[in-house]
């Protein structure tokens, strides 16, 4: 009986311990993620805008990893994205300053908001750079033609006409139950590529050309998942786990001619050509 | 039979779970703390570093840069304005830093209650 329960636990601990699909996705609106210092994190939300800046960018999709990497399940190398658009702010003073706003889905913080919800937020480029675990981000440039389609669709009532508020880490692209920040990305790049505002048709669309990401996940963890966080919800995946990342969403924009350049940016270095394994 | 096989593994499984699941809901609750005290810590933080950001800043509504309009179904794409006329023209980034200031914390203020 003893030898019985020490290997059950065993077994157990294996399925729910390490990297799990909890940390594939991290829309997580928790500003400081105490990686970066303020100084490191005002300087590299520079540099992210700089980077943009001198491609003439007017909207871009940034990536950065909301968790250690180390604690990433395998093939996922960042989890919270958003669109960086180029857009002017108004300050107290009444001045008025050129830069990049951040548009993000945030999940709900468990306080104001339940983690099973999210939001539409908009916030500016430290906000998005202090929240990051490692030292770089990777930014997809979407083609002169796709960043007005997509400024098109940012600018319309349909950007928050396609948001979901029931969120799970790892929502399933083809299904419209539930979203997260990269699923709705791509919902907001289908709207715009496609034309269409129309919910239902965009999911089937991706459901038929849209690649996603499969999460390595063993049926144990699956089946003890919900209780490792309220927010990895998988009712929407009949089979295998899969969901929107940087890595497909980078191959669906490749593929299609969305994307004219991947860079993954370092803080302090030079943006390089990003290229998928 | 399977059930007095299956015990032990319950046991056990339900035991881990609850282990594992204290530390993975614990970050859960991390991140809830702090969002609710972002205003005070990251301000504080801030002022301690000695990075100058601007908070209260407001971007200017996209409707307001270019005009779109959308119709039944349909986002149509009608961007007006210069913007996009300097087809890849490096853009001007100003020097600085800003930050989002989180929504003001109104709860248990009643309408006509004196704040």
């Amino acid at each position: 009986m003893l030898r019985g329960m020490i290997c059950a636990a065993f077994v157990a601990t294996l399925a729910i311990g390490g990297p799990g699909p909890a940390a594939a996705q991290d829309s997580s609106g928790a500003a400081a993620a105490d990686h970066l210092t303020a100084e490191e994190a005002r300087a590299f939300s520079k540099e992210i805008e700089q980077t943009l800046a001198a491609r003439g960018a007017v909207v871009a999709i940034v990536f950065r990893a909301g968790r250690p990497r180390e604690d990433l399940p395998e093939g996922f190398a960042y989890t919270h994205g958003a669109f960086w658009v180029y857009q002017p702010a108004r300050l107290p003073d009444g001045r008025e300053v050129k830069g990049y706003a951040v548009h993000n889905l945030y999940s709900g913080d468990g306080d104001s908001l339940p983690v099973t919800k999210s939001k539409l937020v908009q916030d500016f480029p430290f906000d998005f750079a202090a929240g990051s675990h490692e030292d770089d981000v990777a930014i997809i440039v979407p083609t002169r033609e796709v960043q007005q389609r997509l400024y098109g669709v940012i600018a319309s009532p349909a950007y928050s006409a396609l948001h979901v508020d029931e969120y799970s880490l790892v929502s399933n692209p083809a299904d419209a139950r539930y979203q997260n920040c990269n699923e709705f990305m791509l919902d907001v790049l289908a709207a715009a590529v496609w034309e269409t505002a129309d919910y239902a048709q965009i999911k089937v669309n991706l459901a038929a050309s849209f690649r996603p990401s499969r999460v390595k996940a063993g049926g144990l963890k699956r089946l003890f998942a919900p209780l490792m966080d309220a927010r990895l919800r998988t009712g929407d995946h009949d089979g295998p786990v899969e969901t929107v990342t940087f890595e497909s969403l980078t191959a669906f924009m490749q593929t299609h001619g969305y994307a004219q350049e991947v860079l993954q940016l370092e803080t302090g270095g030079a943006a390089a050509a990003f290229t998928l394994p | 039979m399977t059930n007095r096989l299956m015990t032990p593994f319950c046991f056990a499984s339900v035991m881990a779970a609850i282990l594992f699941a204290e530390g993975a809901l614990a970050d859960s609750f991390q991140n809830a703390s702090t969002a609710s005290k972002d205003s005070a810590e990251a301000s504080a933080r801030l002022a301690a570093s000695g990075v100058q950001v601007t908070m209260g800043a407001v971007a200017v509504p996209l409707a307001a840069v270019g005009a779109v309009t959308q119709g039944a179904g349909e986002v149509a794409l009608t961007i007006s304005g210069g913007l996009w006329d300097a087809a890849n023209e490096p853009l001007e980034v100003s020097g600085e830093v800003l930050t989002a200031l989180p929504p003001p914390d109104l709860t248990g203020t009643e309408d006509g209650e004196e704040r």
